[in-house]
């Protein structure tokens, strides 16, 4: 249950920003990018989440959407490249096991929607 | 400042930028790991986390490395475990200065909790080399940097040689693979090629070490490696 250290880490990086706001803000979504090699269950976050988000009244009816992100996947005998969700170990074109990853490492605030937008 | 050495304790905040997006969510873990290796350097040691799931063989391994390295290197252990201290006292009873982190439940450690041991283990003497052994878990430990210099992950032959392709994050950031239990090699089915190759493939960087430390066939390559990091002089 590291998602509830992750989304401590939420509130953290968005503490100081939200003391700068009006009183009246209000956050109505987070969206989360998130790598595969981050290790995170969706559904653990959103419900880590929705206990932190009551720290602040500002949050406290904020919901968390994971965006996640693939892997980029390239492999070394025939070139061909692809995404992938997760880590795969077999090309998809020649079946050679000779690939190489990279990205997929990414967790972080991509956006904030919050009522004065509307 | 910190409360044992005033050496200024890590916030656990991330950096008081107010911009919220793109910055990673463990970051003030990130910047408390970086505390600890300042702290390291300042004292003059070397980190080396060992990360597993539980059984793998973790300590005794370090019961076996303290062994091969008495006399040579100064060794200290930090010990992260649910709910017990049996890891340190294991290595208390071989007279090696240790630290128990218990977590009372938590999944793995954090970079504050170790940041505490540190200081802790530094008043029990001059180290030269400081292993801390993770909560045995094969998951959550993997996104937590606790400020060492090596990350090993241990697999050991009776746990299958699927653990790379099943768990990738741990052995994304790993800089070495202990494949522990080598003599139990003639009981189960374990290619030691498969799980290499899928490690490499994962962090292509990463090497790899076979070791028995029951039988102590590959300590040796080991225990140089671990020689080799210290720098010559300490």
């Amino acid at each position: 249950m590291h998602e509830l250290s992750i989304a401590k880490g939420i509130m953290a990086n968005l503490r100081p920003w939200l003391d700068e706001q009006p009183e009246s803000l209000r956050v109505e979504e987070i969206v989360i990018k998130c790598g595969p090699f981050r290790a995170v269950v969706a559904s653990a976050l959103v419900a880590a989440w929705e206990v932190v988000r009551a720290e602040n009244p500002k949050t406290a009816e904020s919901r968390l959407t994971i965006d996640n992100t693939s892997i980029k996947i390239h492999c070394n005998d025939c070139g061909v490249d692809f995404d992938a969700r997760r880590p795969i170990f077999k090309c998809r074109k020649c079946d050679s096991d000779n690939l190489a990853m990279s990205g997929g490492n990414e967790l972080f605030i991509e956006n904030i929607k919050t009522n004065s937008e509307e | 400042m910190c409360e044992t050495c005033g050496c200024g304790e890590p916030d656990n905040k991330p950096e008081q930028t107010q911009d919220p997006i793109g910055r990673d969510l463990l970051s003030a873990n990130d910047k408390a790991a970086q505390h600890n290796r300042e702290h390291l350097r300042r004292i003059g040691a070397f980190m080396v986390h060992l990360t597993s799931s539980p059984g793998s063989g973790k300590t005794t391994l370090l019961e076996k490395t303290v062994e091969a390295l008495k006399g040579k290197l100064s060794i200290g252990v930090i010990e992260g475990d649910v709910a017990t201290e049996n890891d340190a006292e294991r290595m208390r009873a071989m007279g090696v200065p240790s630290e128990a982190i218990v977590t009372d439940g938590a999944c793995h450690l954090d970079a504050k909790q170790v940041h505490h041991a540190l200081h802790h283990l530094a008043e029990k003497g001059n180290l030269d080399l400081i292993f801390v052994e993770n909560v045995g878990n094969l998951v959550c430990p993997a996104d937590f940097d606790l400020g060492e210099d090596y990350r090993v992950v241990l697999v050991s032959t009776a746990e299958g040689d699927d653990k790379p392709e099943k768990y990738p994050p741990i052995f994304r950031r790993a800089d070495a693979l202990v494949i522990s239990k080598t003599d139990l090699l003639p009981h189960v089915d374990f290619c030691i090629d498969k799980v290499k190759k899928h490690a490499q493939t994962i962090a292509p960087r990463i090497r790899t070490f076979e070791i028995s430390a029951k039988g102590g066939d590959g300590l040796d390559e080991w225990i140089a490696w671990l020689s080799n990091i210290v720098p010559a002089g300490k």
